[in-house]
């Protein structure tokens, strides 16, 4: 029989709480992260002054205080553009960016009242394709934004940000599709438990060993789906002449990037889950360290214990490559836009196609005989 | 069957459905922070369109280019292939050598269109 | 009990949001209610047990073809329509109540429907066992494993018109050389 438990619904909004907490402070602490690291590639200081009582910290008060500051400037909104969509263009990719924390894995389960708790939000049957789905949605942000401005140079900055960031999502789901064969399932949870075993007798048995090809064409397509250096014509355009940004002033405009550092953020947690391990240990699975600690201190309480191991492990993974996104931001010169489009559709697609098949080949040949 | 029970949550697009309302939320509330918090002071330069600082010269004579068009119709129908190998890459165990054949010609066709629109250059430049 | 109260709440607002859409001012504002609607179609998907449709309704019609339609209104600048100041002429009134007709048709049909059959998403088909193991989770399984046997045909002819689709396309953008004015 069916029974509706309130364990269930209770962690679910638990874990939800955790997915939006997590991704809006991506954006502040990112912010701090990229000036700072910006600042040692150029053999400067960068922010390190801005702390609490008197206290440096680093420089870690410096984006509360670029909050407050962008609180308190002036809001206007201009007169001559379509108001509808120039308040609703900025809460797109924010409410897109934070809707797609809900599929992040964060361990594996825990048992509650003598139910299992999967340390997932959302657990569809689709698995991963959520965040596929939700991040197509946020290309409307920037067409919107640069539609509504009523600006024909904000209008052609948006059809272009928007063309860019549609070209690399043909890439970016071909790219992933290997895995799927590789691993057998869509679900991310599944995937991480097969990558805890050991391949060869001293590999971790990780996907970006079964499949490099795709990772380096996912990373590519990562960048240009976020707007990151080397793909960031949208932003920069706003500096140089215009773009869909010119007509958005304090606050609005530091909402774009909140969503974008919240979608940056929920796509390193996917590669990281794809490609290395999730938040398992390479060495050191979750099934074994269980096995340790299970006649000393029980099932349940083990469980407990492996849990922030296992965000912990997460989040060093995903910081990792978010620390690799900045280094790349501030290493490689921005690309042409018809270099872009060229590199998206003329180079990644075909890759993406040929290395599907030969994927899909090789992985049948090993299944099969 | 009879005695055990099976344990259900909320239905899982409920979350997904709270998130983006409370994006919503969000992001107008913060707008809206800013609006009652800030200072008003218009005056005529911030009113007009902004073009370089330089005054408005053409309104109307928007001719955009019909790549972006091109570019919006080819990705909806690479994205229906992608969709079509999600599907396919799911049961592939089931499938076997059979399925690979089948969506190799699925991928062949396609790959003539792909060949095709490379040779016209309606990729070029954009 | 939840699920029929959030599938009445999702359709009526999928009506709701439809019947505004065809009454707006601004092309764009249509544009973005049948976002909305589309999502909320892909919504009722999920409730039905179809996971599959729903994110693939997502990432195709709101994702994909949407875009299309946003983008072609404002390539084309669209000005936003007037108030028509006129007789409703007999035409169209016939032509409403025709539409009333079919929509309380359709409505006493699927509501007949719902309530007969079982919409579970344990198996697709009630006459044949699923292809693989039948649990709450083996949707997209299901659906594949059937796609690529039973409608392998419908599958192969898809990507013929794909590739008709590619080519009337390019066709056409190529000849409309007069409009290509101010590249980006």
């Amino acid at each position: 029989m069916i029974e509706i438990s309130f364990t269930q619904i209770i962690s679910t909004i638990l874990l939800m709480l955790l997915g939006i907490a997590v991704g809006a402070q991506v954006a502040p602490i990112m912010s701090w992260v990229e000036r700072r690291q910006c600042a040692i590639i150029q053999r400067r200081l960068g922010p390190n002054r801005v702390g609490f009582f008197q206290f440096r910290l680093l420089g870690l008060g410096q984006p509360i205080a670029d909050a407050i500051k962008l609180l308190f400037k002036e809001d206007f909104v201009p007169p001559y553009v379509h108001k509808a969509f120039y308040v609703l263009a900025p809460v797109v990719p924010v409410a897109t960016g934070l809707a797609v924390t809900v599929a992040i894995p964060w361990g594996s389960h825990v048992v509650v009242n003598n139910q299992i708790i999967n340390l997932q939000a959302v657990n569809l049957n689709s698995g991963f394709l959520l965040i596929f789905a939700l991040s197509s949605l946020a290309v409307y942000g920037v067409t919107l934004a640069g539609w509504s401005s009523n600006n024909k140079y904000s209008l052609l900055g948006g059809l272009r940000a928007s063309a860019q960031m549609v070209s690399y999502e043909v890439a970016m789901g071909l790219s992933i599709i290997p895995l799927v064969f590789i691993w057998g399932t869509l679900d991310l949870q599944t995937m991480i438990t097969k990558q805890s075993e050991i391949l060869w007798g001293f590999l971790p048995n990780w996907g970006f060993i079964h499949a490099p090809i795709s990772f380096f064409v996912f990373i590519v397509t990562i960048f240009a789906e976020t707007n990151r250096l080397p793909f960031d014509l949208a932003e920069s355009e706003g500096e140089l002449v215009a773009g869909f940004l010119t007509e958005y002033g304090a606050m609005r405009w530091s909402l774009f990037f909140l969503g974008e550092y919240s979608m940056m953020f929920v796509m390193c947690v996917l590669t990281v889950s794809l490609f290395f391990g999730g938040y398992e240990l390479p060495w050191l699975s979750q099934h074994y360290l269980l096995e340790i600690l299970n006649p000393q201190v029980g099932e349940v309480l083990a469980r407990w214990i492996l849990l922030p191991l296992g965000i912990i492990v997460l989040l060093t993974k995903v910081i990792l490559l978010m620390w690799i996104f900045v280094q790349v931001r501030f290493t490689i010169p921005r690309f042409r836009y018809d270099q872009l489009m060229k590199l998206g559709w003329i180079y990644l697609l075909p890759i993406a196609l040929i290395n599907l098949i030969i994927t899909a080949i090789v992985t049948a040949i090993v299944k099969f005989h | 069957m009879e005695q055990s029970v099976y344990y259900v949550g909320m239905n899982p697009y409920l979350p997904i459905l709270l998130i983006l309302i409370f994006g919503l939320a969000l992001g107008l509330g913060v707008s809206g922070v800013s609006l009652f918090l800030g200072p008003k002071k218009p005056n005529s330069s911030k009113l007009e369109v902004y073009e370089c600082g330089l005054p408005v010269t053409s309104s109307a004579e928007n001719r955009f280019s019909i790549k972006f068009y091109l570019t919006a119709i080819l990705f909806i129908l690479f994205d229906i292939e992608t969709i079509f190998m999600y599907l396919w890459s799911t049961a592939f165990d089931y499938l076997g050598w059979f399925g690979i054949v089948e969506v190799g010609i699925f991928i062949a066709t396609l790959s003539i269109g792909y060949i095709y629109v490379l040779k016209r250059g309606a990729l070029r430049w954009d | 009990m939840i699920t029929q109260i959030s599938f009445l709440i999702m359709g009526v607002m999928a009506v709701f949001l439809s019947a505004l859409m065809i009454t707006r001012k601004w092309p764009v504002t249509s544009a973005m209610l049948l976002i909305v609607v589309m999502m909320l179609i892909a919504g009722m998907y999920g409730l039905l047990g179809a996971h599959f449709s729903a994110v693939a309704q997502i990432i195709v019609y709101a994702g994909a073809i949407m875009v299309v339609f946003v983008f072609v209104i404002m390539l084309l600048n669209l000005p936003p329509e007037e108030l028509r100041y006129g007789r409703i002429t007999i035409g169209e009134l016939l032509l409403t109540a025709l539409g009333f007709i079919v929509a309380l048709f359709l409505g006493t049909k699927v509501g007949q429907g719902y309530l007969i059959s079982n919409l579970n998403s344990n198996s697709l088909i009630n006459a044949r066992p699923p292809y693989y193991p039948a649990s709450m989770n083996e949707n997209v399984k299901n659906v594949s494993a059937l796609m690529f046997t039973d409608y392998l045909w419908a599958f192969e002819l898809i990507s013929f018109l794909i590739l008709v689709a590619i080519v009337g396309a390019i066709v056409i953008a190529k000849k409309a050389k007069v409009s290509d004015a101010k590249s980006a």
